[in-house]
């Protein structure tokens, strides 16, 4: 029994090492003196310095990536909130004559292949005028975060006891303000989580933005993709790069944790 | 009680539905009637009808489809299974065994998904250098062996892609099965305790079979996200050296948006559409019959 304990542990740890590993050394050497950068072998020991991020987000001018990002992250994320709400309220609260097939259909959306939109709408954004804009990109996204916004709000929605509602109703609420006075604010957690996932499916997109997008609404995903690491450069300024790019969806997705695992099967799980 | 039509709760359906019958069903077929042109976007104006024969093209004689459609069934058939096992066997061992530190272990292992792709390929492709990068160094101060082409030697090149995809992708298969495991019923496993069984016995016959369902919707996840595959591939190794990386859905990329061949391109990104339906086709059986 204790050998089996033991065993566990050390499969458990190497694991996790093997896990967390990578994106230690990404971060700690984005602290990293760039000359050090193509040192061989790889120093460990240096004193921490910023360096890297100025050269990466002023020198090298990727500020308006980042910037692109958070727009097309924040926008895309409350539009899917938005609209994925009234759909959810709809589809929880009304019966709605096939409503479980449009709520299927709207599951099958994100079960397609993006390519099979991106091209198309490579084509019909040029014409429309939202090529390479920040409004083209985030609607795009919606593509990709509404199935899941209806999906788990419909899950929350349906957890609230229908008393509620009621109690509202009788009081003169109107449906509309019933939404927004009682559902969402008894959601809000709900609503949270569902918000943390959308933003880290926009956020970590990079299909949408390298086709639907040049040289006006690119993300951060979009130059960072560029790193090829045949200069000394881009090593340094990657890591800073890579770095910023990454650690804030890790902190929303641990944050979510506990959420993460039932939205990512579309409310399938329930969580522990 | 008789009630009214009432057309209030369409209005809450109707802004999700309209923009995504704009942003996708228009597109689609659009895209489809693109499919049965030859259409080069250099000469837009220029738009020939081909019936199907870019579909019959692709399937018959296009070599590098035929790659790119073996290579992503490849990382389909390694990938999967190891991550599916990797995902099990360390979400089994927390369920079972509760250690210390249960709480930083969970969430350790489930960061590698939250990260960009975009971000997991740079960092790999510079982990995988083969002059400067770490695991080289490693290799060669360990073993003797240093300076190894990982990404970019034809014979090497999808397995080292594939070790990526394992190494982001296991952590999707751990969470869910966590999530699946902690959320049995609890007496389950102590009837079955009471009863004598432990152990392989234990897993065998009574947590298996309660998450099997589980498994499956895994597995078609993770199956539906190898035929999308894009983001590492591209920012590894662009599909080479050659076609030795080449996946579909970068194969349609560069058609359509390098080559400008988008009747051959749109053909190419409906039969993946049409792989991912069959998929789907399945998954909602599953959903159906096990989940319901």
């Amino acid at each position: 029994m204790r050998i089996k304990r033991l065993l566990s542990y050390i499969i458990l740890i190497i694991a996790s090492v093997v896990t967390v590993f990578p994106l230690y050394w990404m971060i700690s050497l984005s602290f990293q003196p760039s000359i050090l950068a193509w040192s061989y072998p790889p120093s460990i020991l240096f004193m921490p310095t910023l360096e890297n991020y100025i050269t990466v987000f002023v020198e090298r001018n990727f500020m308006p990536w980042l910037l692109n990002s958070i727009i097309v992250t924040s926008g895309a994320t409350a539009l899917s909130i938005l609209l994925g709400s009234l759909a959810a309220y709809a589809l929880a609260r009304f019966n709605i004559k096939g409503a479980k097939n449009i709520a299927m259909w709207i599951l099958s959306i994100r079960m397609f292949p993006p390519i099979t939109v991106i091209l198309p709408l490579y084509v019909l954004y040029s014409q429309w005028g939202l090529f390479d804009t920040h409004i083209g990109l985030i609607l795009a996204h919606c593509i990709l975060l509404l199935p899941y916004a209806v999906w788990m709000l419909y899950g929350f929605f349906r957890e609230i006891p229908r008393e509620l509602d009621e109690a509202a109703e009788i009081d003169g609420a109107s449906k509309m303000s019933i939404l927004f006075r009682v559902i969402i604010p008894v959601s809000r957690s709900g609503i949270a989580a569902t918000a943390i996932l959308c933003a880290i499916f926009s956020w970590n997109d990079f299909i949408f933005a390298f086709s639907l997008t040049s040289n006006v609404a690119k993300t951060l995903m979009v130059p960072i993709s560029g790193f090829l690491g045949d200069y000394v450069w881009e090593w340094s300024a990657f890591y800073a790069a890579g770095t910023v790019a990454a650690v804030p969806m890790i902190i929303l997705g641990v944050a979510a944790q506990k959420y993460l695992a039932r939205g990512m099967t579309f409310g399938v799980l329930k969580g522990s | 009680m008789l009630r009214r039509f009432s057309f209030t709760p369409y209005l809450f359906l109707i802004p999700a539905v309209i923009l995504l019958l704009i942003l996708t069903i228009y597109p689609l077929i659009f895209s489809l009637w693109n499919s049965l042109h030859i259409w080069y976007l250099g000469r837009p104006q220029v738009k020939p009808f081909v019936g199907l024969s870019n579909y019959v093209n692709l399937i018959l004689y296009d070599t590098t489809f035929r790659i790119s459609l073996i290579n992503t069934a490849i990382i389909a058939v390694i990938a999967i299974p190891i991550e599916l096992g990797l995902g099990l066997l360390l979400a089994v061992l927390i369920y079972y065994e509760r250690p210390k530190g249960e709480g930083i272990f969970r969430t350790i292992l489930i960061l590698p998904m939250l990260a960009s792709p975009v971000v997991v390929g740079v960092l790999w492709r510079f982990l995988y250098h083969p002059n400067v990068g770490l695991i080289n160094y490693l290799l060669e101060s360990i073993l003797g062996i240093g300076h190894v082409n990982f990404l970019g030697d034809p014979n090497l090149a999808l397995m080292s892609v594939i070790l990526v995809d394992i190494w982001q992708w296991t952590s999707f298969m751990f969470l869910i099965f966590v999530a699946g495991l902690f959320s049995l019923p609890v007496e389950v496993t102590e009837a079955a305790l009471i009863d004598g069984a432990s152990g392989l016995p234990m897993f065998r016959y009574v947590t298996l079979p309660l998450i099997k369902p589980l498994l499956t919707l895994a597995l078609i996840f993770r199956t539906m996200d190898i035929v999308k595959l894009f983001d590492i591939v591209y920012v590894m190794t662009r599909g080479g050296p050659g076609s030795a990386t080449d996946t579909l859905t970068l194969y349609a990329f560069r058609q359509g948006l390098v080559y400008f061949q988008m009747g051959t391109a749109s053909a190419l990104s409906f039969i993946i559409a049409i792989i991912i339906t069959v998929i789907t086709m399945i998954f909602f059986r599953t959903m159906g019959r096990e989940l319901a």
